[in-house]
């Protein structure tokens, strides 16, 4: 194949995986503010697509330390970056289908790293900086972020005696703002991520090539073209603005019905984590950070109410990205290495898969209109339907103490939950009348 | 491998501080901003009081930025 040809493909892949970052991590930044009511489902992805352009755009250093280190830069071809590419695609679209919030940045440095395996063996691949960079930091920024925000919740429900109309008010304005400022920060990192992996690859066929000047030609060292800035900017904002909505239901309801307060407290934690993190020079994943966040806060105010199905159901999903990338990676990458045939079976592959997963996600499709409508996101069968309001701290005793059944005081130990409740004094069954038979 | 625990406990201790921090001004500055009794709005003092916190957690903000700058640029 052409180097030009290949080269325009692999560009067009890589703007691919960066939309499909867009809506997979959309939910990082505004699914608890949609869940809140602090921004209306299609605003909020408006204001976060914004954003995320904005932070793609600020600079581009992080766009020059791409792999960072985790594999040998030398040894990658256009091929390689293909291959890593169509993994990470597949296992977003895969994660999507599921709800399940995971992080594309593992899922690239898996693929990246099965690919590379294939390529060229373990010498491809630095283990010791796959420990410390990806799966240290992968452990350790959760929980952070889930202790920063559950300190940060038990200190602002101590201190708000009343649920006073404004107050209300005011957390919704304050995790506006808080939800924004993760939005830019998620598209400084992950928006560059996308103009690293293209530059890698121009740069790659640049060295391949017979030495000629072509259009999209790059020099070793050198910063991203303009176009390159401007179309992974587009492409992650595009992605951010189409939604990604069955994530931000797993994210925003699916773990625990939170208010305004926790929004602000989770956002406000994961925010400073992001920051930390970034100053320090560790690159921690948003999906991570943001949903521990979530958890974090959940547990602050009432823990019964965390779903720890729905918590272990991601932590699953974060075990098996960096595998199951690197496996998808590694399959393409073997085929890609086969030539012309190999490489279009692979956008062939990618391709029907792409449409199979879309075309499951019909079946219980979630929109902007019913993002809020269910905490669960399903593949088969019916979601369950959430309750219209989430239940506020202390405000469960009065109607329930005005419906208890007879016989039964408040400080009667069944009186405790409404699940009891509904235990004690199952509905009862309405008699069916049937018709009387006629003879004859 | 090596790992730089002195950084990540940097990390952890910045995180929690700063959530803390932000949060807790918020929370003051609402409580400031909450009337006492039934009234529609708070007396000016603790209006005053409650939009100073609300401009030193933006302030605080804004610096967390600005020091992430230098990562970027």
């Amino acid at each position: 194949m052409p180097i030009e040809a290949m080269i325009i493909i692999v560009v067009l892949t890589a703007l691919v995986f960066d939309f499909t970052n867009g809506f997979h991590d959309s939910a990082n930044a505004m699914a608890t503010a949609v869940s809140t009511g602090a921004y209306k489902p299609k605003r909020a992805v408006l204001l976060a697509a914004i954003m995320n352009l904005v932070g793609a755009c600020l600079s581009t250093e992080v766009a020059k330390t791409i792999s960072s280190g985790i594999v040998d830069d030398t040894l990658v071809t256009p091929e390689t970056v293909f291959a890593a590419l169509v993994g990470a695609i597949l296992w977003n679209l895969f994660t999507w289908l599921l709800g399940l919030p995971s992080s594309s940045s593992h899922a690239m440095f898996g693929a990246l790293i099965g690919a590379v395996l294939v390529q060229v063996g373990m010498v491809g691949v630095h283990g010791g900086v796959v420990l410390s960079k990806i799966l240290l930091p992968a452990l350790v920024a959760p929980v952070v972020a889930g202790l920063a925000s559950y300190c940060s919740t038990r200190l602002a429900y101590a201190t708000l005696t009343t649920h006073h109309k404004g107050s209300k008010k005011r957390f919704r304005h304050a995790q506006q703002a808080s939800s924004l400022l993760v939005a830019l920060a998620h598209g400084t990192s992950d928006g560059q991520k996308t103009m690293g992996i293209i530059t890698l690859v121009l740069i790659a066929g640049t060295l391949q090539s017979d030495g000629g000047q072509q259009w999209w030609s790059q020099a070793p060292g050198s910063g991203p073209h303009w176009w390159v800035i401007g179309g992974a900017g587009l492409a992650i904002a595009l992605g951010t603005y189409s939604g990604g909505w069955r994530i931000m239901r797993t994210m925003g309801k699916g773990m625990a019905d939170i208010e305004p307060v926790q929004g602000f407290a989770a956002e406000t934690s994961a925010m400073a984590a992001i920051l930390a993190s970034s100053h320090f020079g560790f690159g921690l994943s948003t999906t991570h950070v943001v949903s521990g966040a979530v958890m974090g806060t959940g547990l602050g105010r009432t823990p019964g109410e965390v779903r720890w199905g729905t918590a272990g159901r991601m932590g699953v999903g974060w075990l098996l990205t960096l595998p199951a990338a690197g496996l998808i990676g590694a399959g393409a990458a073997f085929l890609a290495h086969q030539g012309t045939w190999g490489f279009v079976a692979v956008l062939v592959i990618l391709a029907a898969a792409a449409a199979s997963i879309r075309s499951l996600a019909g079946r219980n499709h979630v929109s902007p209109e019913n993002v809020n409508d269910s905490h669960e996101v399903r593949v088969f069968g019916k979601a369950t339907e959430a309750p219209s309001t989430p239940p506020t701290q202390g405000a469960l005793a009065t109607p329930l103490a005005a419906s208890l059944p007879e016989g039964i005081t408040s400080e009667h130990p069944a009186a405790a939950t409404p699940l009891a409740l509904t235990r004690l004094k199952p509905p009862k069954k309405k008699r069916r009348i049937r018709p009387a038979r006629t003879k004859g | 491998m090596h790992v730089d625990w002195l950084a990540l406990f940097k990390v952890s201790a910045v995180t929690i501080g700063a959530a803390v921090a932000i949060v807790g001004l918020m929370c003051l500055a609402n409580w400031f901003l909450t009337p006492p009794d039934e009234a529609e709005t708070a007396p000016r003092g603790r209006r005053l009081a409650g939009g100073f916190l609300i401009g030193v957690m933006g302030l605080i903000i804004i610096g967390g930025l600005v020091l992430i700058i230098p990562y970027f640029h």
